[in-house]
């Protein structure tokens, strides 16, 4: 409703020849914050290749799928007849009994839990996805929170003594997470604060949230991580480095 | 101090020709990884507003760029015995950009694809095609 009307103030474009040719945008602009008040304090333009781009669910799901599968341990463990669990004797003799010829208790055909073939640990589940193609899945998982308005850039002059640029809290008390939550309405919604450099106050006093609330730094943000966030609260420095290493 | 690597490769080459072994796993010259470089955000005064979103850009206007090597989206695609010619990569008003490659070929015989931005015409027209876009772009 309120996209349309805006649409409709729209201007009009310059155009050359029996072509229309015009760029489209390559710019757009985000608010500017302070932490932990989230005043806003001035815009910052962000590039439109990346934080315009068209939601793409399937390259989400490649990118979510891949980083599940680097994800896994590979600790399955299926025991075989080369693990040895019984004894190698001669269960019974060759000839005479008028029963099948068997060998020792560790074989597989027996009732005893072996199996002939079996996963064993550890194993490297992790598959392959294009660099390129991963970049994209994070500039739509990115631009998809920006759209919807989650998105919150942490930066600018701090204004009061308690307002920084960097996502921290003055004390690492877990009240400090607790009235942030309480101020901003932010109650049972997921959070995540991803940070240019180790932020201990932050880590400290987001125990209080429990898995609420997840404090990553700028090289260990997944894909995942940005999509299952429903406030995500990025200092501007850790932001300029994602567009840098995700920018196709 | 320089000279080392080169030897290192110089002798790695020499032994190119053993199998993999604990000398030629040694003398591996390792390249250096290449670090992150941050994206700068441009000075806020430094945009106009005709960059930003809402410029009117895709209202009877479109864009069709070149490529990283500077060649024009217009590709042959030959299909058995159809020949077809594509227009990759159209962004904004796509009917807008046929209607006036029509007003400036009449003959073209187009098929538009809104959804991914491309447009295939009839025949081999790749060399016209790219004709009009350096003249008019």
């Amino acid at each position: 409703m309120l996209k349309n009307s805006i649409r409709r103030l729209a201007t009009q474009t310059a155009t050359t020849g029996k072509l229309n040719i015009a760029q489209p945008s390559s710019y757009t602009l985000a608010t500017l914050r302070t932490f932990p008040s989230l005043e806003p304090q001035t815009f910052v333009p962000l590039p439109a290749t990346f934080f315009d781009v068209p939601l793409r669910r399937d390259l989400l799901w490649s990118a979510v799928v891949y980083e599940a599968d680097k994800a896994r341990v590979g600790s399955g463990y299926v025991p075989t007849k080369g693990d040895k669990p019984f004894s190698n004797r001669k269960i019974q003799r060759q000839k005479g009994t008028g029963n099948a010829r068997v060998g020792d208790r560790n074989s597989p055909t027996r009732d005893n839990g072996l199996k002939a073939h079996g996963i064993k640990a550890p194993h490297d589940w992790s598959t392959e996805l294009p660099r390129k193609i991963y970049s994209k899945a994070f500039q739509t998982a990115l631009a998809d929170q920006y759209k919807n308005g989650k998105l919150f850039v942490i930066g600018g002059e701090s204004v009061t003594e308690s307002d920084s640029s960097i996502v921290d809290f003055e004390y690492s008390n877990p009240e400090a997470t607790k009235q942030f939550i309480e101020h901003h309405q932010l109650k049972r919604l997921h959070l995540l604060f991803i940070t240019d450099v180790q932020r201990d106050n932050l880590i400290k006093s987001t125990e209080y949230a429990g898995t609420k609330a997840d404090v990553l730094v700028k090289e260990a943000v997944e894909v995942r991580d940005i999509l299952k966030a429903k406030r995500i609260f990025i200092e501007l420095p850790a932001l300029e480095w994602l567009i840098g290493k995700h920018q196709t | 101090m320089c000279l080392q690597p080169f030897v290192l490769l110089l002798l790695q080459l020499t032994v190119h020709i053993m199998k993999a072994s604990l000398v030629r796993l040694s003398t591996r010259v390792k390249l250096p990884r290449a670090t992150t470089q941050a994206f700068k955000l441009p000075e806020l005064s430094s945009i106009s507003h005709t960059q930003l979103p809402n410029n009117g850009f895709g209202k009877g206007t479109y864009a069709i760029n070149r490529s990283k090597f500077g060649n024009w989206p217009v590709y042959l695609k030959i299909q058995n015995t159809k020949t077809v010619t594509e227009i990759k990569r159209i962004q904004g008003d796509i009917h807008q950009f046929a209607r006036d490659l029509l007003s400036i070929k009449p003959d073209l015989k187009l098929t538009v694809n809104p959804q991914i931005g491309y447009i295939n015409v009839k025949g081999d027209k790749v060399e016209e095609i790219k004709h009009i876009f350096e003249t008019q772009i």
